[in-house]
């Protein structure tokens, strides 16, 4: 675990580092992968499912905002659907323009999900959309996941129902376009929306908990429900499903999403601390959760870092040889002394301006004769002694009244 | 001399404006009246056109039940459904545009007072810098 830490730590240095060129990185890596796997479920433009124009579509994504992913991808979507039947591309338009218009607008940084969603159905971990969502938003995001499904059982139902359809000699557009409601909006969509949302909010709502491990709990329990609710839903429904497939996809989605939670949410809940306190109004009932950190000794490596830091520093300053009057101050705390004659001189300010006046004229000359440097008063005799603590006590009273 | 202090407001303010960009110093513009009407106004054309496509999508899908009820003598009730429905569904999208409308202005005014307090403090830091190297420019000539 500690070993996992620390390449942890690692990447997230390193991701500080040179996070200018990661993103766009990312962004493009992101953009391959979605726009190939689209390809490769619903290639049908010749034109636009090419390897160089999907790295060339890539790396606009790469410059673009995240939600250019979102865009291109979208097109793509549409492209494909017209290189399969005009009727299907015009509606495959104003399924996503209606999505736009009635909820993304409202919602912009949910749009990747419309995009992602078919990506992690290609790739056999649905389950990982509805719990990263639960797990970095909040309930009303159930709308989007909606939606997601939506765009997820076109993408899967141009290839498996439409396409037969459109490919039917003497099929006109209208039929076409009826077929596809009915492709997307079967028995298996309905159970997956289902699922998602209720995945979606079981994670949202075990994930807000204070209890330890809240995100591995609320993880575990959505792959466990989810499980059970596609059982349980595929029997209902009428609706079959390979149960080994979804058992593997369940537990691959589950990792991936534990992945997803090492690094983004890491509490070290060994050392969870509570607080109790209060003011005038309010008790407070106060849980902290450290972060967790590798085990190296961190202290010692803030020190080495402070030491480094300080020899940098000095290192920025010209030296130079002191001179013979400013080796008379070396071994005197120049500050220390300051503030103490400082002190003593608020002390005796009451009446005693011209004798302190006089004092530290003569002691001047005493410091030209004996060669040194004294800073602060000379010390009273012992009658001058009890004559000043009486005067200062009194100036003392005096400053309180 | 670089002040760290002021280094630190002027980074914080350029990152700010950066971020807000598109968002508060866009809406700060306008008074909150016309933002919330304007907001209002351009949900009305998206909802339009939203309820246009819709109806299409669900014409196209029941096409059978709605050339029959076109068919039938009296239309009035599909007209009068239809404008109902229009008016229902534009009326919830506007209460969604404006209650989001208002809260944006809202955090946007915090925000800006959160800015305009910054500018303020970077301001009298200038000016704060500005008296000391005049008064010590004004005390090199005096012992020159």
């Amino acid at each position: 675990m500690n070993a996992l830490l620390e390449v942890r730590e690692r990447l997230i240095r390193f991701y500080t580092d040179y996070d200018v060129y990661i993103r766009p990185l990312f962004r493009f890596a992101l953009a391959v992968i979605t726009f190939i796997t689209l390809n490769d479920r619903i290639g049908y433009m010749s034109q636009v499912n090419n390897l160089l124009v999907i790295i060339i579509l890539s790396v606009i994504c790469a410059i673009l905002p995240i939600n250019g992913i979102v865009f291109i991808g979208t097109l793509l979507i549409v492209v494909n659907s017209f290189g399969l039947n005009v009727g299907v591309g015009a509606f495959a338009a104003v399924l996503y323009l209606l999505m736009l218009l009635l909820y993304f607008r409202f919602v912009p940084k949910d749009a990747l999900a419309i995009i992602l969603t078919p990506v992690a159905g290609a790739l056999h971990m649905p389950m990982t959309v509805p719990v990263v969502m639960g797990l970095m938003r909040g309930p009303v995001s159930a709308i989007t996941l909606i939606f997601s499904v939506l765009s997820w059982s076109f993408v899967n139902a141009l290839p498996d129902t439409v396409e037969a359809v459109a490919n039917t000699k003497g099929a006109s557009m209208i039929d076409v376009l009826q077929a596809i409601p009915g492709a997307m909006l079967n028995a298996k969509t309905i159970l997956m929306l289902v699922t998602f949302v209720v995945v979606f909010l079981i994670v949202t709502c075990i994930r807000e908990l204070v209890s330890s491990h809240a995100w591995e709990i609320s993880i575990l329990v959505s792959a466990i429900i989810y499980l059970g609710l596609m059982i349980a839903g595929s029997s209902i429904l009428n609706v079959k499903i390979n149960l080994l497939m979804t058992v593997l996809e369940t537990v691959l989605s589950a990792a991936v999403a534990l992945v997803f939670e090492f690094f983004c949410y890491n509490a070290d809940y060994s050392h969870t601390e509570f607080l109790q306190f209060e003011d005038d109004n309010n008790y407070y009932y106060v849980k902290v959760t450290p972060k967790r950190r590798p085990r190296y000794d961190l202290e010692e490596e803030e020190s080495e870092t402070e030491e480094v830091e300080a020899d940098a520093d000095e290192k920025r300053f010209v030296t130079r040889e002191s001179s013979a009057f400013e080796k008379k101050f070396d071994g005197i705390n120049l500050q220390s002394r300051l503030e103490e004659s400082l002190k003593s001189l608020n002390t005796n300010q009451n009446g005693r301006e011209n004798r302190s006046a006089d004092t530290s004229r003569g002691n001047a000359g005493n410091a030209d004769k004996d060669d040194t440097i004294r800073l602060d008063p000379p010390a009273p005799k012992p009658e001058e002694d009890a004559k000043t603590k009486e005067e200062a006590l009194g100036q003392t009273r005096v400053i309180r009244k | 001399m670089i002040d760290k202090k002021r280094l630190y407001l002027m980074i914080g303010l350029a990152r700010f404006e950066k971020k807000h960009v598109d968002g508060s110093f866009r809406i700060s513009r306008y008074y909150q009246n016309d933002y919330t009407a304007f907001a209002l106004i351009r949900n009305l054309l998206l909802s339009t056109i939203a309820y246009i496509l819709l109806f299409g999508v669900l014409v196209l899908a029941n096409m059978d039940t709605f050339l029959s009820r076109l068919n039938s003598a009296d239309i009035r009730p599909v007209i009068a459904v239809l404008i109902v429905s229009y008016v229902i569904f534009v009326g919830i999208y506007s209460v969604i545009a404006y209650i989001l409308a208002r809260i944006r202005y809202v955090r946007m005014q915090s925000d800006m007072e959160e800015y305009e307090r910054a500018l303020a403090r970077l301001g009298r830091m200038y000016r704060r810098g500005y008296h000391e190297e005049s008064g010590e420019s004004e005390r090199q000539e005096e012992q020159e």
